[in-house]
């Protein structure tokens, strides 16, 4: 039985790491002017940042480089190959997406708990890419500490 | 599972990374094997005992937990 993982190559890991700040950025900002929208009724000097999401087109086009950008950023990074891939670093990719299963389903949990009416919409919006996010930062993080483990023993 | 790598290592004085090296992994593996905290594949284990020309029993053993 072939039990090679499907991984993509170490050559897209930095085109990842692109895209993924750019849609992480994008989507932060979009989040951001949302929530300053309601506040900008009150204080002017926000408005302009505000006005973005008045043109429904670039509202469109952002929500998709956020989206897709986060998307398809996360995967590059977290599912291509390490400069030095080995079985380890095989168990330790898949014990994080484990992981980040677990706290994304106890996060919704939570979140259709304590969180309701139009205020939960902000909470699908962040979930539609939030598993594949807590993926690459506790893959990055495990593989960091696993980094500076072997430089505190020499 | 317990290991006797870095003795094995020791006795034919070879580094962590010569061992990783020769078996094709990380030398950030290869400690991680020695202090217990990762339990190589049996791939690997086969690979390790034929470097140090032992066999895979010489090499890892049983803990009285794993029984």
């Amino acid at each position: 039985m072939n039990s090679k993982l499907m991984l993509l190559p170490y050559r897209v890991k930095g085109f990842g790491w692109a895209i993924l700040a750019v849609g992480v950025a994008v989507g932060a900002l979009i989040l951001l002017a949302e929530m300053l929208s309601y506040l900008s009724e009150s204080t002017p000097a926000l408005e302009s940042f505000t006005r973005i999401l008045e043109n429904d087109n670039v509202v469109r086009i952002l929500n998709n480089v956020a989206l897709i950008g986060s998307l398809a950023g996360a995967v590059l990074v977290g599912c291509s190959k390490e400069k030095f891939e080995d079985e380890m670093i095989c168990v330790i990719r898949l014990n994080s997406l484990l992981q980040a299963f677990y706290l994304y389903i106890v996060a919704m949990c939570i979140a259709a708990l304590f969180i309701y009416d139009f205020a939960f919409f902000y909470v699908m919006m962040v979930g539609l890419v939030a598993m594949p996010l807590l993926f690459v930062i506790i893959y990055r993080v495990r593989l960091y500490r696993l980094k500076k483990s072997l430089e505190d023993e020499k | 599972m317990k290991n006797r790598i870095r003795v094995a290592r020791a006795e034919v004085r070879m580094t962590q990374q010569q061992l990783a090296d020769a078996a094709g992994v990380s030398r950030q593996t290869v400690n991680a094997i020695e202090s217990g905290r990762f339990v190589p594949s049996t791939m690997l284990a086969l690979k390790m005992a034929r470097i140090f020309g032992t066999s895979v029993e010489n090499l890892f053993s049983l803990d009285e937990e794993d029984i």
